[in-house]
């Protein structure tokens, strides 16, 4: 028995021509596998509808989600770098040696063990009260500290009897 | 030119030590070298103490008359083994640690800070302190160092005991001392005898002379102490 799967997918896509129709249905009416064929196929165009419809949703919903939330990520990245320029060009760098419209700021050298306030001299007009008292109160502990040190001195006794200041 | 000074003073030291030990005058640069350390060294290997793994910090601490800090500084840590082309640890048993912290020369007369603002030459003088410690006994974590304070003025001109100007690009001196220290332990080492140095910086602000002096200017306002800390010996 001849089967009509070409006639059924051009059936189903309504591609048939009407002539055909009539023995394509004639043939259904006595072929189980041909109607279990178009189920098959009716079926599949369901799904394939419900997919396509699915995925232009997303689709039509994605990008312009996407395109919003890169829009805002760039202009907040620009107005961060704007903020940022402006804050180091405003900004006066505080430089380790005197010149001469400028306060001397020593440079800092740190040392293992010891709490980063008393490795720095700051300059203290730059800091809010708290910070500046913070600093101040660990000074005058760590003073306090190493005025109680065991303390060495070097006399004259001590000095090495060689003149270096005869070095040109 | 720091490192030219600090070669040609240590040099001009070995050979003036040289010179007091009345030797001859044709003695190699090692034999001085030698002499001045192989005591030490000497000392070293009695007491079998050679070549310890010392852990050693360097601070100076300059405080104002009353007592208050003006600035601390570190130098790096811990202090290096000293190498030079003069002394080959290779050739010594004993370590010689060396720390260096250089201070910017700054006028704290009020009626000259103007001035000294404006002065190149105060601008670029430096102060140099170099220290050179040397191990040579141990009793328990109690080392016994030999401890030396060079101390070099870079664009200094000085004055002589007797009171002679003499116009010179670098000068300084040197104390040396033994310390005992305990691992752990730090001691401040009081530099007050330093000030003896008297120095002058004579330049031209504003189109007229101004001379900086080391009492009025500077040493009549502040304190240094050196401190020497020892970490660990392992």
């Amino acid at each position: 028995m001849k089967h009509y799967d070409y006639e059924l997918n051009l059936f189903i896509d309504g591609e048939l021509e009407e002539g055909n129709g009539e023995e394509l249905f004639l043939h259904l009416a006595e072929c189980n596998e041909c109607r279990n064929t178009l189920a098959d196929l009716l079926l599949l165009k369901e799904k394939s509808k419900m997919y396509c419809s699915e995925n232009i949703n997303q689709l039509k919903q994605k990008p312009s989600s996407s395109k919003s939330f890169y829009k805002f990520g760039f202009y907040a990245a620009s107005v961060a770098a704007v903020f940022l320029l402006f804050f180091l060009f405003s900004r006066n760098p505080k430089d380790t040696f005197t010149t001469q419209k400028q306060v001397r700021v020593d440079t800092v050298f740190v040392q293992k063990g010891i709490p980063v306030t008393q490795n720095q001299l700051t300059n203290t007009n730059s800091l809010t009260p708290g910070k500046k008292e913070l600093i101040q109160s660990s000074q005058q502990e760590y003073l306090r500290y190493v005025m109680n040190l065991r303390t060495e001195k070097f006399t004259e006794a001590d000095k090495l009897k060689f003149d270096y200041g005869s070095i040109q | 030119m720091k490192k030219i000074i600090i070669f040609l003073m240590v040099l001009t030291s070995l050979f003036s030590f040289a010179q007091t030990e009345k030797k001859t005058k044709h003695r190699s640069v090692e034999e001085v070298v030698r002499s001045v350390y192989g005591k030490l060294e000497k000392t070293a290997l009695e007491n079998n103490v050679v070549k310890p793994k010392l852990s050693l910090g360097m601070e100076l601490l300059r405080t104002d008359k009353k007592g208050q800090q003006i600035w601390l500084r570190k130098s790096e840590y811990p202090l290096g083994s000293k190498t030079t082309k003069l002394f080959n640890p290779n050739n010594f048993k004993l370590s010689i640690y060396e720390g260096k912290i250089i201070i910017p020369l700054q006028i704290y007369n009020t009626a000259k800070k103007d001035l000294a603002l404006k002065s190149k030459k105060i601008h670029d003088a430096q102060i140099t302190y170099v220290l050179e410690i040397i191990p040579i006994d141990k009793k328990g974590s109690t080392y016994t160092l030999n401890v030396s304070i060079i101390n070099i003025f870079e664009d200094f001109s000085y004055y002589t005991p007797e009171g002679k100007r003499v116009n010179s690009n670098s000068s300084g001196f040197e104390y040396s001392k033994k310390i005992e220290l305990t691992v752990g332990e730090k001691i401040k080492l009081n530099t007050d005898d330093f000030h003896s140095f008297q120095w002058y910086v004579e330049d031209i602000v504003d189109g007229q002379k101004v001379v900086f002096e080391s009492n009025k200017d500077y040493y009549n306002y502040f304190n240094d102490y050196l401190i020497l800390s020892l970490e660990s010996d392992k």
